[in-house]
C-alpha cells in the first residue's frame, strides 16, 4: 500500500481494480528511488520492518521461556549466555524483550484497528449522513478530541479492572475521535472529485459508490495516519503499564519491564535499558515511516493530516 | 467573533458536563468495594454495610450523581479510601509541585526547542540540520518515563550531577508558605539556597517531561520557518543587506511562530497529565506520583479527581489556545468566523 501513497496523482485519481504488472515494477522502483534520497528514512523503514519480524518469530528463536524464574541466575549482568543479562526473578531479558514485541505489537495492531474501524464508520456516516446527523457526531468527536487522551485512559483502564485487555479498551476508545474527524474529511473531500460524480452519473447505487470508488480512496491516507500513530499508541499503552494501569508483571511487556527494571536501576541497568531501547527504536522507527509516507502526498493533503 | 466565542464556550461547557459524566460513571463501574477498602481486610458485614452508608454508596446512581455533581461545584472531590483525607486537599498539596514542574518542562521547551528549530530550518539539509532532526526523532520518540528512568541512573546516580529524587532535600528549611507554590514562594522570599535546591531536583524530571514534546517544536519550528524562509520578503531583506541574523529572527521567525504557539499552548494540557508518566519515577510529590499511588491501592475517588482535575485542564488550556490564536492570526481569524456563521 505504501507504494500507492508514495504516488500522488496516481493516489488521487487511482480507479478501483488491481494494478498491471508494469505499473507495479514502476512502483517498485520509485520506493526504492525514494528511500535512496531519504536515508534516514530508509534506515527507519528496516528498523520498523525488523520490529515486526521480531513480533511475528522473535518467541521461536528466545533462547529461553520467558517466564522460567531461576533465583541461582538472579541480575546477571549481559553475557555471552545472557545477551540482555537476567533481571531480578533470573529470567533472560533478550527472550522477555522478544516476546515484548508480539505484545506490544500486537495490542498497538488491536488499538488501532478498532480506532480506525469505529472512526472510519463515524466519519463517513458524518461526511455523508446529511447535516443533523454531521453535527451530532462531530459534537460527540469533539468532546472525545477534547480528553487527554492518557488521563482518559487510565481512568478507564482503572474501571475496568486493568491489565492488558483494558488498556487495550481504553486507549481505543479514547483514540477513534481523531480518526473519525480525519475520515470525514477524507470522504467529504473525495466525494467530491470527479471519478465518484461520473460513477454517480453512470447509475452506481449509493452503497456501492461509498465502498467501492470513495472509501477505498479515501482510506489510503487514513493509512498514513494509523502509521504516525503506531508510535503514539505504543509509547501510551506502555505508559499505561509502566504505571500499572496496563499489562502487569510478569508479563513480558516492554513498559512493565521497565517498571520492573526502575525497581533494582542501581543494582541491574540491563534490566530496564534494553526493553526501553525496543520500545525506542520500535517508535522511531514507524515515526520515520509515516513520516516518509506523509512526505510523499500532495501538499494539501500533508497540511489535513499535520494534525 | 462573538459567535464564535459563544459556540466555543458552549462547546467547553459540555465538554466539563461531559467530563463530571465519565468521572462518575468510571467511579461506579470500577469494580472492587470501596466499602471494603475503606473499612480494611477483615471487616464484619456490619462495617462495611456502615462503611457504605458513610460513603453514600447505597442511594440511587442519579441521586449519586447529583450529589457528585454538586460536591464538585464546592469542590468537594470525596473522601481518598487510602490517606482517609478529603481528595480536594490531597490535589490542593499535589497541585502546585507539578504546575512549577510543568512551567520548568516549558521553559526548557521554548528555550531548546525554539532556537534549535530555527538553526535546523537555516541550516536546511546540512550536517547541523540532520543531527538536530535525528535528535527531535530521538525526543520524540523515546518514552518518557523510560528517559526518566534512564536520566535518574545516569546523570544522578552515576554521575551524582543532580539529586536522585524529591523535590527538596531534607536538610532544607522550606519557610513560610506564601502561595503554597514551593519554588514561587523561595523566590519571593529571596531564599535562594531553598530555590536552588529545589530547581536542582527539579531539572531531571523537566528534561524527562519536555523532550517529547520538545522534539515536536523543533520540528513544527523548522518546517514553518523553513516555508517562511521561501518567501520574497526573505530575499528582499537580504537584497537590502541585512544581517542572517536579523532575517532569521525578525523577518522569518516572527511569522513562523505562530503554528508554533499553538501547539506549545496545547502542549501545556498534555504535560500536565504526561507528569503521570515521569514523576513516580523521581519520587516528585505532585499530581503524577499521587496518581500512581492512587491506581496501586485502586483508590478510586482519587483516580477519578485527577481525571476531573487533569481533563478540566486539558479543556481549558485547548480553549485558551484557540481564542489566543484566533486573536493572534488574521488568516486563522477569517477560517474559523466563516466556519462558525
Amino acid at each position: 500500500m505504501s507504494a500507492v501513497v508514495s504516488d500522488p496523482v496516481m493516489l488521487a485519481e487511482r480507479s478501483p481494480g488491481g494494478a498491471s504488472m508494469e505499473q507495479r515494477e514502476g512502483r517498485t522502483r520509485r520506493i526504492i528511488a525514494v528511500l535512496r534520497t531519504h536515508p534516514v528514512e530508509a534506515i527507519g523503514l528496516c528498523i520498523a520492518l525488523f520490529m515486526v519480524l521480531v513480533a511475528l518469530f522473535g518467541p521461536l528463536v528466545a533462547p529461553q521461556n520467558p517466564d522460567d524464574v531461576s533465583f541461582a541466575t538472579r541480575m546477571l549482568p549481559p553475557s555471552a549466555t545472557n545477551w540482555f543479562g537476567t533481571d531480578d526473578a533470573g529470567r533472560d531479558v533478550l527472550s522477555r524483550v522478544l516476546y515484548g514485541a508480539r505484545t506490544t505489537l500486537s495490542s498497538v495492531a488491536i488499538v488501532i484497528l478498532i480506532a480506525a474501524s469505529v472512526g472510519t464508520l463515524v466519519g463517513t456516516l458524518a461526511a455523508l449522513g446529511g447535516r443533523a446527523v454531521d453535527e451530532f457526531l462531530m459534537r460527540l468527536t469533539d468532546i472525545g478530541l477534547s480528553f487527554p487522551p492518557l488521563v482518559l485512559a487510565i481512568g478507564l483502564s482503572a474501571a475496568f479492572g486493568g491489565g492488558l485487555t483494558a488498556a487495550i479498551a481504553a486507549i481505543s476508545l479514547s483514540w477513534w475521535p481523531g480518526y473519525a474527524r480525519l475520515v470525514r474529511t477524507l470522504v467529504a473531500d473525495t466525494a467530491n472529485r470527479d471519478f465518484v460524480e461520473n460513477a454517480r452519473v453512470l447509475g452506481v447505487s449509493r452503497l456501492r459508490l461509498v465502498l467501492r470508488h470513495i472509501l477505498p480512496n479515501a482510506l489510503d491516507l487514513l493509512f498514513v495516519q494509523v502509521t504516525l500513530d503506531i508510535a503514539f499508541v505504543a509509547l501510551t499503552l506502555s505508559g499505561l503499564s509502566f504505571i500499572g494501569a496496563g499489562a502487569r508483571p510478569p508479563s513480558p511487556e516492554w513498559g512493565a519491564m521497565i517498571s520492573e527494571g526502575s525497581q533494582v536501576i542501581t543494582s541491574a541497568w540491563w534490566v530496564a535499558a534494553f526493553p526501553g531501547i525496543a520500545l525506542t527504536l520500535t517508535a522511531i522507527g514507524f515515526s520515520l515511516v509515516g513520516d516518509l509516507l506523509r512526505g510523499q502526498l500532495d501538499p494539501r493533503l500533508k497540511t489535513m493530516l499535520g494534525r | 467573533m462573538v459567535a464564535f466565542i459563544t459556540k466555543r464556550i458552549g462547546t467547553v461547557v459540555l465538554s466539563l458536563f461531559v467530563l463530571t459524566i465519565v468521572a462518575f460513571v468510571l467511579a461506579e463501574v470500577i469494580p472492587g468495594d470501596p466499602a471494603r477498602t475503606y473499612v480494611g481486610p477483615g471487616a464484619t458485614a456490619a462495617a462495611i454495610k456502615a462503611a457504605e452508608i458513610h460513603l453514600g454508596l447505597n442511594r440511587p446512581l442519579v441521586v449519586q450523581y447529583w450529589t457528585y455533581l454538586v460536591d464538585l461545584l464546592h469542590a468537594n472531590f470525596g473522601i481518598s479510601v487510602f490517606t482517609h483525607r478529603p481528595i480536594t486537599q490531597d490535589l490542593g498539596s499535589a497541585l502546585p509541585p507539578s504546575l512549577e514542574l510543568v512551567v520548568i518542562a516549558m521553559v526548557l521547551n521554548i528555550i531548546v526547542g525554539i532556537p534549535l528549530g530555527v538553526i535546523s530550518a537555516a541550516r536546511a539539509g546540512g550536517r547541523l540540520d540532520a543531527v538536530t532532526r535525528v535528535g527531535a526523532m530521538a525526543g520524540a520518540g523515546i518514552p518518557p518515563f523510560f528517559l526518566a528512568v534512564m536520566l535518574q541512573y545516569l546523570i544522578a546516580f552515576r554521575l551524582n550531577w543532580f539529586p536522585l529524587s524529591g523535590e527538596f532535600s531534607t536538610t532544607v528549611n522550606l519557610g513560610h508558605a506564601i502561595t503554597g507554590f514551593p519554588l514561587l514562594d523561595a523566590l519571593l522570599e529571596g531564599n535562594w539556597s531553598v530555590l536552588g535546591d529545589g530547581l536542582d531536583h527539579i531539572v531531571l524530571p523537566a528534561i524527562a517531561l519536555a523532550a517529547g514534546f520538545t522534539g515536536v517544536i523543533v520540528r513544527t519550528v523548522r518546517s514553518s520557518m523553513i516555508g517562511a524562509l521561501g518567501e520574497e520578503y526573505i530575499v528582499l531583506a537580504y537584497a537590502k543587506g541585512l544581517t542572517e541574523r536579523t532575517v532569521l529572527v525578525r523577518h522569518a521567525l516572527r511569522n513562523a511562530l505562530l503554528p508554533s504557539l499553538t501547539i506549545l499552548g496545547m502542549q501545556v494540557g498534555w504535560m500536565l497529565g504526561s507528569t503521570i508518566l515521569v514523576e513516580s519515577v523521581f519520587s516528585y510529590p505532585g499530581i503524577g506520583t499521587y496518581a500512581v499511588n492512587a491506581l496501586f491501592n485502586s483508590d478510586l475517588w482519587a483516580i477519578v479527581g485527577i481525571v476531573l482535575v487533569i481533563g478540566a485542564a486539558f479543556i481549558v488550556s485547548n480553549f485558551i489556545t484557540d481564542i489566543v490564536q484566533m486573536i493572534a492570526d488574521p488568516a486563522v481569524r477569517a477560517d474559523r468566523l466563516g466556519r462558525s456563521s
